[in-house]
């Protein structure tokens, strides 16, 4: 694999202790072969909410422009969390309404990350940094914003993020947004 | 990623106009122009793909269509 990366830690559940990993600042073949020869067949078995995903199509979709980034974490030489953002959006809390704000259109984690039997945990939490970073990168002072599968909503609770209205414009799905405050306390708590 | 530094000539209009932007949106000149390229390419591929610029009066439901020349 080539791409820019960071090292970041995340918890290896076997072990009970921090394990490293790679954050790549784009997503590149190989992890998007990884999600089509490993995470596609649990997620079919499983029936997951997102199993029609198509990262590969996603990519396709967003090449070529620049309001689109994605971003990768890696550990043991396998893709564990891809994510893609999208720096078009604008924020809805009333303090930072219509300023910029980094959105995140997609961020899944493995497969095998998801549930009791987890080999990884911080992933989702690793790829949330990476968005708040993101958007202190291009100026936007921490400000990010998603809509959550219903499957993940309680995490993006869970991180504090503001809460809004199911959103009738997007297949009714929860739309949360993180102020730039809540990004500073939340980038400090994970000790970023 | 690696970034370059480069030197923007402006005029005195252009330059206020800069700031006022940058003032309304809470953004730096770097992140205001880096936003501004980012819509001016989206804008680009779209017309290159055949479609059209349009603007809507939520009031009115009036289109309009920005030509980009």
């Amino acid at each position: 694999m080539s791409g820019n990366t960071s090292p970041i830690w995340l918890f290896d559940c076997r072990i009970g202790a921090l394990a490293p990993a790679e954050l790549y600042d784009e997503i590149l073949p190989d992890h998007l072969a990884d999600t089509e020869l490993l995470w596609k067949p649990i997620k079919d078995r499983r029936r997951q909410q997102h199993r029609h995903w198509d990262w590969r199509a996603k990519l396709a979709d967003a090449a070529g422009y620049l309001f689109y980034q994605g971003f990768a974490v890696v550990a043991e030489g396998k893709t564990q969390g891809l994510m893609m953002v999208d720096r078009s959006k604008t924020a809805r809390i009333p303090v930072q309404q219509g300023k910029d704000l980094v959105y995140i259109a997609f961020l899944e984690t493995a497969p095998w990350n998801l549930g009791q039997q987890r080999l990884y945990r911080g992933v989702g939490t690793a790829l949330l940094a990476a968005a708040i970073q993101c958007s202190l990168d291009d100026g936007f002072r921490g400000r990010i914003g998603l809509h959550s599968l219903p499957q993940s909503e309680d995490f993006y609770r869970k991180c504090s993020m503001t809460e809004f209205d199911r959103d009738p414009d997007y297949e009714d799905l929860i739309y949360f947004e993180m102020s730039e405050s809540r990004a500073a306390e939340f980038m400090r708590e994970i000790g970023s | 990623m690696a970034k370059r530094t480069v030197t923007l000539n402006l005029s005195d209009r252009e330059l206020e106009v800069l700031d006022e932007l940058c003032a309304k949106r809470d953004l730096t000149k770097t992140a205001l122009l880096k936003q501004a390229l980012r819509l001016y390419q989206a804008v680009n591929v779209r017309l290159e793909r055949g479609e059209r610029l349009t603007f809507e009066n939520l009031a009115t439901h009036e289109k309009s269509e920005l030509v980009v020349l």
